[in-house]
């Protein structure tokens, strides 16, 4: 509907009448209020370890929290509650590489959100598969990204636990020294971590090798592990095809180890183990732990990979 | 004296009718000029501030004061849209904050305004009950509109399809209302604020079906080929986004070719001003308007017309008062007999004359009075009066 000028006029004038400054002010007093009391939201449990270890010991570090994920982050769609946190955080710490779906699915202020994978987009590693839909005039569609676990190379962690750094020391420039220090002891850990897994995958010599679930790229690339991936889970057993795959899958790739996110079904590791296949856990640390943290499931995760080198393959 | 008071008064209570067009007559030659200049006064202040308030406006090329009003007032009138990548585009040079504005869709007579979290704290606006929106799907209403639908927090309100006859147009989606805002005073109130992308999926640039990867899409899905799944009409799309269906909801297309109708540029400082000014001085897609100057050629025009009704009014009001200086000259001639009766009782000139004055001192009082009230109540009501004007 088209209003003549006059009357628009007229309309603009008396709606725009009572305007309130009020509401400016206590912006501004919301504004100052919060900026003392800074509270950074990570998005899964690696973040918020490197956070934690970075922040550790300092004074006015901010307020570091890892909200209570049900099951995979990568599914994960925030509770209401959640939503508020996020939207609360002076900083929302992304894992990136497409691990936060869930970010397409809120409401928040995108000035707060700090992607970690920025500074190693070349080294992300695309995913192939994705089903294309098409319906209507628009076009297809279809659900394609990268590779999202890249904390399970040790050196794409310590990048990443850089940009938690600058994070925090631009929240409080007040501790920038003991953040520095601290990452300093964490990027020595990390390259201690990535030392062992090396000296243990080294091991495998091109063995061929299962996963489980295709979430292991970054650790097959950084360690040159000959693997193939299937899409099965832990607590599923898997379905017939889901067999017949696998053993076509290994007819061509013989492999003799399945690594799996968590422990297997019994039933399930048991007939692996009839065909050859011994299952090995190898923990994602993707989210919370029930127990140990980053550094110490890493390192059982080495020593389990250790242990069946030693029994299965002999190797010293 | 009380005596030639109350008989003045008795008068015009008798007379009530003449009484009555006498008070409404200046009442009305009161009133009108005073409530003209008052609003007028009053709006442009108001109108100036929030027009300040709002450093810079980036739009597309056309009416200025169309994307001013729209981009303020959410006025049903859409300016040309813009595509997403202008203000992505605009963010990369860092030289402000930019607030993208989606206002073209109503629902149940309130605008929508697909924005982003940005805008409230640019606006000052808070939430009164209730929590800020959340999920897709989910909206929060200015406190006019909760007022005027009786609606609150856990209610839904349905965005109406852009044309009653459009069937192949854009769907209704159901808005889960997340919160009520504090009353700001402003066009605000009579809002419904969604997230940007709530108000693309409102547009049908992107929803919610089944997989059609899955079993379940059987019937709706027309051919598989090739890792290309095309589906046919009778797929059903999501008219609400829910907890259980929001992970089925994407967008079809680049985000950056959405449509925007503007975006707010929140310069830090007078240089970066001057730099954004500068940016899109020769664009000849995309202008970037000072709010206020807009406004201040359109006050312009209000304060030049404004004159000419109080001239105008003024003439009237002259017009008024030899009409009624007349009655009451006819009125001394019809009531000679009367006057002449009062002062063989024994009252002086002095009381008559007192008792005429008083009649029309009455008069007058009675219509100031009124005159005042008016104004007052104009003043009160006229927001909600014309802010239904603004969203027709």
């Amino acid at each position: 509907m088209i209003i003549s000028r006059p009357l628009l006029i007229c309309m603009v004038l008396l709606v725009a009448a009572c305007s309130s400054e009020e509401h400016q002010e206590d912006s501004k007093s919301a504004a100052a209020t919060k900026a003392e009391n800074a509270l950074v939201v990570t998005s899964n449990y690696p973040l918020f370890f490197f956070a934690s270890r970075i922040a550790e010991g300092v004074d006015v570090a901010p307020e570091i929290v890892l909200p209570d994920i049900e099951g995979d982050p990568a599914l994960w769609i925030p509770s209401a509650e959640q939503i508020q946190l996020l939207q609360s955080a002076d900083a929302v710490i992304l894992n990136g590489a497409g691990a936060e779906s869930w970010l397409n699915l809120i409401t928040i202020n995108r000035r707060h959100l700090v992607d970690t994978s920025v500074n190693i987009t070349d080294r992300l590693i695309p995913l192939e598969d994705s089903v294309q839909h098409q319906h209507g005039p628009e076009g297809e569609h279809s659900h394609q990204g990268t590779a999202f676990t890249t904390w399970l190379d040790p050196q794409l962690a310590i990048e990443q636990a850089q940009s938690v750094t600058a994070v925090l020391i631009g929240l409080v420039p007040s501790g920038e020294t003991n953040f520095r220090e601290n990452m300093a002891k964490l990027e020595q850990e990390l390259t201690q971590l990535d030392s062992q897994l090396a000296e243990v995958f080294a091991q495998f010599d091109g063995r061929p090798v299962l996963f489980s679930h295709p979430v292991y790229q970054y650790l097959q690339r950084r360690y040159d592990i000959n693997g193939q991936s299937v899409h099965w889970e832990p607590e599923q057993e898997p379905t017939t095809s889901a067999w017949i795959a696998m053993q076509q899958l290994t007819a061509a790739h013989p492999a003799m180890i399945m690594i799996w996110e968590d422990k297997p079904l019994e039933s399930t590791a048991q007939r692996l183990s009839d065909v050859g296949i011994t299952s090995i856990h190898f923990n994602t640390v993707v989210n919370r732990l029930d127990q140990g943290d980053y550094f110490s499931v890493m390192r059982a995760n080495v020593e389990r990979v250790s242990g069946f080198l030693l029994t299965c393959w002999a190797v010293d | 004296m009380s005596g030639a008071l109350f008989l003045g008064w008795r008068y015009l209570a008798r007379h009530r009718f003449k009484s009555g067009i006498l008070i409404a007559s200046i009442t009305l030659m009161l009133f009108l000029p005073a409530a003209t200049r008052l609003l007028v006064q009053d709006s442009a202040t108001a109108l100036t501030a929030r027009a300040d308030q709002t450093p810079l406006i980036l739009g597309a090329r056309g009416s200025e004061l169309e994307l001013v009003l729209n981009t303020l007032y959410f006025h049903a009138e859409t300016p040309a849209e813009i595509e997403n990548r202008t203000f992505v585009e605009a963010q990369s040079t860092g030289l402000a904050d930019f607030i993208p504005i989606h206002s073209r869709f109503h629902a149940q007579g309130a605008p929508i305004v697909g924005t982003s979290l940005d805008y409230f704290d640019f606006r000052g606006l808070h939430v009164a009950s209730g929590r800020q929106m959340g999920l897709l799907g989910e909206c929060i209403i200015g406190a006019n509109v909760a007022r005027r639908l009786g609606l609150g927090p856990g209610d839904s309100i349905i965005s109406s399809p852009e044309t009653v006859f459009d069937i192949a147009g854009v769907y209704p989606l159901k808005l889960t209302i997340a919160g009520v805002m504090e009353a700001a005073g402003t066009a605000d109130d009579d809002a419904v604020f969604v997230d940007v992308r709530t108000s693309w999926i409102i547009q049908g640039l992107g929803h919610g079906h089944v997989d059609l990867a899955e079993p379940e899409a059987g019937g709706a899905v027309l051919s598989r080929r090739d890792g290309v799944v095309t589906a046919n009409a009778s797929l059903t799309q999501y008219a609400e986004i829910t907890r259980d269906n929001i992970s089925a909801f994407h967008f079809h297309g680049s985000a950056e070719s959405f449509p925007l109708t503007s975006v707010i540029a929140v310069p830090p400082d007078q240089k970066n001003t001057a730099l954004l000014r500068g940016r899109y001085q020769d664009n000849e897609l995309l202008q970037l308007v000072v709010p206020g100057n807009v406004l201040d050629d359109l006050l312009e025009t209000v304060f030049a017309v404004q004159n000419y009704v109080i001239l105008g009014l003024a003439i009237l009001s002259f017009a008024t008062i030899a009409v009624i200086t007349l009655v009451f000259l006819l009125s001394q001639q019809l009531r000679r007999g009367e006057f002449h009766t009062l002062l063989r009782i024994g009252a002086s000139k002095g009381y008559v004359a007192i008792l005429v004055a008083s009649e029309i001192g009455f008069v007058f009082l009675l219509s100031a009075i009124l005159a005042a009230g008016l104004t007052l109540v104009t003043r009160y009501y006229a927001m909600q009066i014309l802010q239904t004007f603004l969203t027709l």
